[in-house]
């Protein structure tokens, strides 16, 4: 059966399809990897290939489930490392640029981003807390993904 | 970055870059930054499905209107394309009252509008008349181009926004005698009602009247297209 909004072709056309909550899919963005449902977002990490110099990238794809604009602040979620030891290692995004900055996400719509991160030493597992991400302060939402290397 | 998904991406974030195109403004061209091109590469800007909220709300619609033109009384014999009514108001039955002579002119119209604040807008809209009135009876007329700016104010949920407005402009008008063109000013009260057929698209209709020309009014029905989701009247 044809989505809704499919059935309406000019609105597939001009204006695409909403994101549905709950589904982790769009048309545009993959929600691969971990995820996890904070408040509006819905969201998933995954470990993609590390660049050369052995930094851990992370992709994040987001979702927003409500009909109002949620927060998506990837610049100040917690993001540590698990070590081949045991131990925990804190990881800082690289932002060369100064791009990083919390945005607002529309009604109903869904991003992606990918974000390497700086660390002495090679990492098993890089972990996110989501609700950072979401800016539902409290109690850490940790949403982990196994390593993965080039 | 897959052909689908680069198509599928240009397809939701369309309404944006139409809105930016007509307001006179460039868009960078970097893509979003997916696994092949990571924040801080230089291949891609990060925070692009931020960025709708981060610019005035916009919208651009298209459709259709159509104006009513009273004929002037001086103008002769009523036209077999236009339509005769009885004026029961100022005359009613055995009144002795003229039949008000209307012509029906349809015209293609497309708009613009920017909200700085989330209840007000301006805007602007052009309108191109398509209309098959016939020019052969005495005073007919019809909608040849037209333009106005507007302001209004709306309220609005997920599913309906009701909008009252004002325009101010002018058309052009073609007209059976002489002379052949004439132009003239248009103050026109409106009602919107526009039904959201997803975050960014609504179909809607109006009705108004122009202050300046006794019993002319217009209806339309148009496709818009907007930036925030919803029209961010949530």
């Amino acid at each position: 059966m044809l989505a809704p909004c499919a059935l309406v072709a000019g609105s597939v056309v001009v204006g695409g399809c909403a994101y549905r909550p709950g589904s982790f899919h769009s048309e545009g963005d993959w929600f691969r990897g971990s995820i996890a449902t904070v408040e509006c977002l819905d969201v998933a990490i995954e470990r993609s290939p590390d660049l050369s110099d052995g930094s851990p990238v992370v992709g994040y794809t987001f979702g927003n489930r409500c009909n109002q604009p949620a927060i998506v602040d990837l610049s100040g979620a917690t993001v540590v490392g698990h070590a081949d030891d045991g131990s925990v290692v804190p990881l800082t995004a690289k932002d060369p640029f100064g791009e990083l900055r919390p945005l607002y996400l529309d009604a109903r719509a869904t991003g992606h981003e990918s974000i390497s991160y700086a660390v002495a030493g090679e990492v098993t597992s890089v972990c996110v807390d989501v609700n950072a991400v979401a800016r539902t302060f409290g109690n850490a939402r940790w949403l982990c993904v196994a390593g993965r290397t080039p | 970055m897959t052909r689908r998904r680069r198509l599928a991406r240009l397809a939701r974030l369309a309404p944006l870059p139409i809105a930016l195109v007509v307001a006179g403004g460039t868009a960078r061209a970097e893509p979003s930054c997916y696994e092949d091109a990571v924040v801080g590469s230089g291949n891609c800007r990060f925070g692009i499905w931020g960025e709708a909220l981060e610019a005035p709300y916009m919208s651009v619609t298209i459709g259709a209107v159509m104006r009513v033109l009273p004929r002037p009384s001086s103008s002769g014999p009523r036209a077999t394309t236009t339509r005769a009514t009885t004026d029961t108001e100022s005359g009613g039955i055995g009144g002795g009252s003229a039949p008000t002579v209307e012509d029906r002119s349809w015209a293609y119209v497309e708009r613009v509008t920017v909200a700085p604040w989330r209840a007000g807008y301006f805007g602007v809209e052009m309108e191109l008349g398509v209309s098959d009135v016939s020019l052969s009876d005495p005073g007919a007329r019809r909608v040849i181009a037209g333009g106005a700016a507007l302001a209004g104010l709306r309220v609005g949920s997920t599913w309906l926004t009701l909008t009252g407005e004002i325009a101010a402009g002018g058309r052009v008008m073609e007209i059976s005698g002489s002379p052949r063109y004439d132009g003239s000013g248009l103050v026109e009260l409106r009602a919107r009602a526009d039904i959201w057929l997803g975050p960014w698209v609504t179909i809607g209709g109006m009705v108004g009247r122009n202050l300046l020309q006794e019993n002319e009014w217009t209806a339309g029905i148009a496709l818009g297209m907007h930036t925030w989701s919803f029209g961010g009247t949530r």
